[in-house]
């Protein structure tokens, strides 16, 4: 009896847990009709109706099909004409629109000049959802004339040559203003359904999109920020594509021929910021032998399992042709490294294997932030190979704006972060951003006059062969200077299910659905 | 009765004491945050990563009373907290108290099935354990225990999720909407609550059981199921209900790992990506709300304790 009554306890207390695991196997997941490819993605919307004008929303509206911008950056980062047919620079600063026939709003309505003016507009009014002092102040637009219902003129307070670029930008999408029942107008293959904040995006096919109705009827993009998850959602057909699959998993598949493999080269680099105003990295020859010590190829193969990025020579991949300076080259040379060291003077005289600079030990602090899987074992690796010139290296992860502030205060060295450097497929962002004396992210303390006139000069060229000449010597300044040290480029590299078509990756990460994008069965 | 209302009444005052301590501690962790918050807000609010313009910095500068002393602006918000407006997120311009609600039912939802799929097995288990000493029960017990605490969250979640998800295909590996989805999460917190619940419920036990007390009732003649249903089980329940309470708290708040590897929301996962974003006032109610749910449940514990007591009621 006693046994019995025992094992009546025991047996109650594992039907809780053996119902929950047992009585799910009956339950019937009931799949729409519907053609939907569930997508995973490893960041979701920040709000439930995230306004595409606003932050950076429209980079996930713009990849999710439902916002477009009048001109757009094709997949060699070339622009194209997008909701606009042409454009034309009529005076230094005034550029002239005509709006492609025959395109309508989600809600039915056909896309004017007024509304687009009007969509503009939103982005000054401090009250509304789509205000982004960001991209004012990339546009710096002084008026928009409208010339008749398709065709426009936007005016700049200055000539700006990187104008047309910035319309490239996903937040500079044409947006009618929403409705209870559709709170995102825009007028891409998709139209918007609803949103959870850093969870879902849901959208459905747009029948009367200009470039034809969509082979799929809907899109769904999963937020799912831990790769290993993602991949194991799409074993498990949950997910029907990847867009970030872990690199090492990557490998696995590629060196076993398996999987729907999709990879490529983006603009986003990742590269150290340095304290070049104070500190031991005033000192040029210290940066140059860092840049010189740093392994990329084996970088590389440590954080990104060798597939996942290409080592950088300079601030833009090679694959950004229009822009890039070939020239550049950025070797691992140890040799050369501690040759440069020894000259200037910064050697190790009380033999504890630290090379000091004004009698002080050279200690380095790196530090970077969560987010992104590769920052973390790139500090790693960098960590070691420092450590072979000479350099005590003290690593750390901190949050990112934190960061920022240590660097400017000279509490940290270096700063390893990931950008884009071109996300409007324009060269002036990234260094004007950054190295501008007078630029909010200059942390660096990097303060270089000729480095400056250049960039004012790149934004006032509007001859892109001569705009080419500017920038090819602002990125010799950079890799001469090193007050950034760039270590790779990062190549996308997406799973499908097998069964997904008409999926590309985009240099720029900002693009993704499209009419073409389908899946099988 | 009286004596309750006294006790109840210490414990109430104590409570507004250390929540205003708490208020004011929660507050300091923003007030001396590092960096310009008026351009982490700029930042937070409009920019994402780019440069806010100096005119903007100085305009919320203005607009949210940053400059203002430490007093002055903990006034304002205290007076917003006591009505329990805690302003509008920095990123997407909704109520915090909305965003805050949504995440605390997905969370109370996993915690509160964690917690029942955790108990229901931990306390049968320890219950034979202790009847049984040194049986399979018993051995089996102590190394369930013992695994569970050593097992990471994280790993345990990508097991189920490969097994139950991806090879044999009967629960969905991610996200959240039907009680499948709540299987796997569930599942994972409470292995891990079974495991530390199983610990605590049996040394309660085990402690129970070497009372002096017993001695005295075995050579009164009462049985030995007697004791151990009567006295031994009573003895151990006050520990218990303690840890219990103490248990769900921390399964409120702690449940973040499991949260982010099942691509769940949740507070905890709310908490990361406002940290990421520098989200002062989803932080401020998240950590203003932990505090509170600890010293509530713990108060809340402590009457239960000194009800259960009767030494006390007679002081």
């Amino acid at each position: 009896m006693k046994k019995r009554s025992l094992r009546a306890i025991l047996a109650s207390g594992f039907i809780a847990f053996a119902a929950g695991m047992v009585g799910p196997v009956s339950i019937n997941f009931a799949y729409s009709q519907e053609k939907v490819i569930t997508i995973a993605v490893p960041f979701g919307p920040k709000s439930s109706v995230p306004d595409p004008r606003a932050r950076q929303n429209g980079w996930l509206s713009n990849r999710a099909g439902v916002s477009e911008t009048l001109v757009g950056l094709d997949y060699e980062m070339k622009m194209f004409p997008r909701l606009a047919e042409s454009y034309r620079n009529i005076s230094p600063t005034q550029w002239e629109f005509t709006l492609r026939e025959n395109v309508k709003f989600h809600d039915g309505s056909p896309l004017t000049s007024e509304l687009v003016k009007d969509s503009f507009q939103k982005l000054n009014d401090k009250d509304h959802a789509a205000y982004n002092p960001r991209l004012i102040k990339l546009l710096n637009i002084k008026e928009i004339t409208i010339k008749d219902e398709r065709t426009f003129v936007f005016e700049t307070n200055e000539p700006n040559s990187a104008f047309i670029w910035s319309l490239t930008e996903p937040t500079a999408s044409v947006i009618k203003e929403g409705t209870e029942k559709l709170p995102i107008i825009g007028t891409g293959p998709f139209v918007f359904v609803s949103a959870e904040a850093e969870k879902n995006y849901h959208t459905k096919a747009f029948a009367d999109y200009w470039g034809g109705k969509p082979k799929l009827d809907g899109i769904v993009m999963d937020a799912i920020s831990d790769a290993s998850v993602a991949a194991l959602a799409l074993r498990a057909g949950d997910v029907d594509l990847v867009t970030n699959y872990s690199e090492p998993d990557f490998a696995a598949l590629e060196k076993s021929n398996q999987g729907q493999r999709f990879e490529g080269a983006t603009t986003r680099l990742f590269f150290y910021q340095l304290r070049t105003a104070d500190g031991p990295l005033a000192n040029k020859e210290l940066r140059q032998a860092i840049s010189l010590g740093l392994d990329r190829g084996l970088i590389v193969e440590a954080a990104l399992a060798g597939v996942g990025g290409d080592p950088a020579h300079s601030i833009f991949p090679v694959t950004m042709k229009s822009w890039v300076n070939k020239a550049i080259e950025a070797p691992y040379d140890i040799s050369k490294a501690l040759e440069i060291l020894d000259n200037a003077g910064l050697k190790d005289t009380n033999d504890d294997g630290i090379r000091e600079i004004d009698g002080e030990n050279i200690v380095l602090k790196l530090r970077s932030y969560e987010g992104r899987p590769a920052l973390k074992p790139t500090l790693e690796v960098t960590q070691a190979l420092l450590s072979k010139l000479g350099l005590k290296v003290e690593i750390s992860m901190g949050e990112y704006q934190a960061n920022n502030d240590a660097l400017k205060l000279g509490e940290i060295q270096m700063h390893l972060q990931a950008w884009g450097t071109a996300p409007q497929g324009d060269p002036d962002y990234f260094p004007s951003t950054l190295l501008d004396s007078k630029a909010g992210y200059n942390f660096s303390g990097y303060n270089n006059p000729k480095l400056d006139v250049l960039l004012e000069k790149g934004r006032g060229e509007f001859d892109p062969v001569k705009r080419k000449v500017i920038y090819d010597e602002i990125q010799e300044i950079i890799a001469e200077d090193l007050p950034l040290i760039p270590v790779f480029h990062k190549t996308q590299v997406s799973v499908g299910n097998g069964k997904v078509k008409g999926y590309r990756i985009h240099p720029a990460e900002t693009y993704l659905a499209s009419p073409e994008l389908d899946i099988e069965g | 009765m009286n004596n309750f209302m006294r006790v109840a009444a210490i414990k109430i005052v104590s409570l507004l004491l250390v929540l205003f301590c708490v208020s004011f501690l929660t507050f300091l962790l923003y007030y001396y945050a590092p960096g310009d918050k008026a351009l982490a807000i700029a930042n937070a609010r409009y920019i994402g990563e780019g440069s806010a313009s100096a005119e903007l910095v100085e305009q919320i500068r203005l607009e949210t009373g940053i400059d203002r002393p430490l007093f002055v602006q903990f006034y304002y918000w205290a007076q917003d907290i006591i009505q329990l407006d805690f302003g509008v997120s920095l990123i997407s311009q909704e109520p915090v108290d909305e965003i805050f609600v949504s995440q605390l039912w997905e969370t109370m939802e996993l915690a509160l099935s964690a917690l029942l799929l955790g108990m229901s097995v931990a306390i049968p288990l320890s219950l034979i354990s202790v009847w049984k000493p040194k049986s399979f029960i018993d051995r089996f017990a102590i190394a369930l225990s013992s695994i569970g605490a050593a097992i990471p969250s994280y790993w345990l979640g990508l097991i189920f999720i490969f097994v139950f998800a991806a090879n044999l295909q009967w629960l969905p590996a991610y996200g959240t909407g039907s009680l499948s989805h709540l299987i796997l999460p569930a599942s994972t917190l409470g292995l891990w609550v079974l495991s530390s619940q199983t610990r605590l419920i049996r040394s309660f036990l085990l402690e129970a059981s070497t009372a002096p007390f017993l001695e005295a009732l075995k050579i009164r003649g009462v049985g030995s199921k007697e004791l151990f249903c009567r006295h031994i089980v009573r003895h151990a329940f006050v520990p218990f209900v303690t840890m219990l309470g103490l248990e769900l708290a921390f399964l409120l708040e702690g449940a973040v790992i499991v949260e982010v590897v099942f691509a769940r929301g949740g507070i905890g996962s709310l908490l990361v990506h406002s940290v990421m974003g520098r989200d002062f006032p989803i932080i401020q109610c998240i950590v203003l709300f932990s505090a509170v749910t600890y010293v509530t449940i713990n108060s809340a514990v402590e009457i239960f304790q000194w009800f259960m007591n009767p030494v006390s009621q007679q002081r």
